[in-house]
């Protein structure tokens, strides 16, 4: 007798075993896992970067990244500390699977502004840093658990940290890569069980140049970084292999956009069409002055309008000022996001994402618009769009 | 998928890829044949036409003649009045 081959089934473009498509069941009969898949390294260098290929197990929902470390200041110079640091110490997260090539491209603060826009557990519940020399209780958008500018003269953004040198300084930061757009449903999470996957994790460090601007004396930094997966079993009920809806692809990407003037600003999003769903926009707008990268506060006196459009000027929601969408941001955030560090939010997603997020195969030149109240000095806009886009679509 | 749990459920994306595989015409192209072809030359709502009968009835049908030489030979002929 002819011996017969199960059949040849795609998941996410990926040969897989023959399986079953069954959120419910796959719920009730999976197991959580959590498992590091690089143990604490030592950095390759600013500048650098460090690649991660991620064990081929289950459905992955997420990544979380831990990077800590010292940084010496040998002499008592002054030292500036710049806006990049500490988040942007991790100047981009590069996610790739599968062949799909940008998955996720996006700064450290970024992560983080996500991260406190869909975690409805998380704000930064009063948690004191040093932000621009002076201590901070909201907006900072840290956790307890992050180490920087925990006292004054300690390394934080937009100050110097001359009094206190020499020192060596702790910084210690998380992340959590959204791999899944839905931790809970996991729409959006990569199919892992299959050895003709290949999902990397490449981490860019930022230059010393964006992070400080050094003295006369060279830091000496000495960072490590680990990684831990978050995935869950496939399991196998009723002789056959279950898994949750996997159409989708998440992605979290971010670009830059120069050369803004006063008034509206309208940037354009790239990558708009068919099959892919808007779920959040994050903005943040910097300017060049003292302290390279300084973040442009969301608020009445920085900006006079903020609105998303698409088509010839369909504008469905607007924002009288930055105070009208920083007060918004903070209901949905539980964090003053705009205050500090600038991060606009436009959340299309949590409240009810089956009716609020936004198909992208209806609205042509999709864009925000920012509207800035003075041309910012060699100012730029960084902008995140996260999307929902269906698998054979991809990046 | 009918699965309240599915990407369709929960975000109102289109659970299955747009196929790209097979050409679909953008449009349904209707032909209207009252407005395109021959029939719209010789229609009498064609002022072109009125034109063309005018200049048959002042200048007349021209004529075609043409000749081709090869040497010492000569073939030629002629059509109407040339």
């Amino acid at each position: 007798m002819a011996k017969t081959q199960s059949p040849v089934q795609f998941i996410q473009g990926v040969q897989s075993p023959n399986m079953v498509i069954n959120p419910a069941v796959f719920y009730a009969a999976t197991r959580r896992m959590r498992f590091p898949v690089k143990s604490a390294t030592a950095i390759s260098g600013l500048g650098s970067s460090d690649p991660v290929e991620i064990r081929k197990t289950g459905i992955l929902s997420a990544l979380v990244v831990r990077v800590t470390g010292t940084v010496a200041v040998a002499t008592a110079d002054p030292t500036a500390w710049l806006y990049d640091y500490p988040y942007n110490i991790v100047k981009e997260f590069r996610l790739s699977a599968n062949g799909q090539s940008n998955l996720q491209s996006a700064r450290g603060i970024t992560i983080r502004a996500h991260e406190l826009s869909t975690n409805p557990k998380l704000n930064d519940r009063g948690v004191s840093r040093y932000y621009a020399g002076a201590a901070k209780t909201q907006g900072t958008m840290a956790l307890d658990s992050d180490v920087w500018g925990d006292a004054s003269g300690d390394p934080n953004p937009g100050a110097s940290s001359g009094a206190h040198a020499p020192t060596t300084y702790t910084v210690d930061l998380s992340y959590v890569i959204p791999v899944a757009a839905d931790p809970k449903y996991l729409v959006g999470a990569l199919f892992g069980q299959s050895s003709a996957t290949n999902i990397n994790l490449e981490i860019v460090w930022n230059t010393e140049a964006a992070l400080v601007t050094v003295g006369s004396a060279a830091l000496t930094w000495a960072l490590t970084y680990a990684v831990d997966a978050v995935a869950y079993s496939i399991p196998q009920v009723g002789g056959q292999f279950v898994v949750p809806d996997l159409t989708q692809f998440h992605q979290l990407t971010e670009f830059r956009q120069g050369g803004l003037t006063a008034n509206d600003n309208e940037i354009k999003l790239p990558g708009t069409g068919v099959g892919r769903k808007l779920l959040r926009m994050i903005f943040q707008v910097s300017r060049t002055s003292t302290y390279a990268g300084n973040p442009l506060a969301v608020n009445a006196t920085n900006y006079n309008k903020v609105a998303w459009a698409y088509g010839g000027n369909d504008s469905p929601e607007t924002w009288a000022n930055g105070t009208r969408l920083a007060q918004q941001n903070e209901r949905e955030t539980g964090c003053h996001i705009g205050k500090l560090w600038g991060i606009g939010l436009i959340d299309f997603a949590s409240e009810f994402a089956l009716r609020d997020a936004i198909d992208m195969a209806a609205t042509s030149d999709l864009r925000v618009i920012l509207g800035l109240a003075a041309s910012p000095t060699a100012g730029y806009a960084q902008v995140a769009q996260e999307v929902l886009a269906a698998t054979a679509v991809g990046a | 998928m009918t699965s309240p749990f599915s990407a369709e459920s929960l975000y109102g994306v289109a659970s299955i890829a747009p196929s790209m595989g097979t050409a679909a015409p953008t449009q349904v192209m209707g032909v209207d044949s009252s407005d395109s072809g021959v029939g719209w030359l010789i229609s009498p709502h064609n002022p072109l036409m009125w034109f063309g009968l005018f200049l048959l009835a002042t200048v007349g049908a021209a004529g075609v003649a043409g000749s081709v030489r090869l040497g010492p030979a000569k073939v030629g002929g002629s059509v109407g009045k040339a």
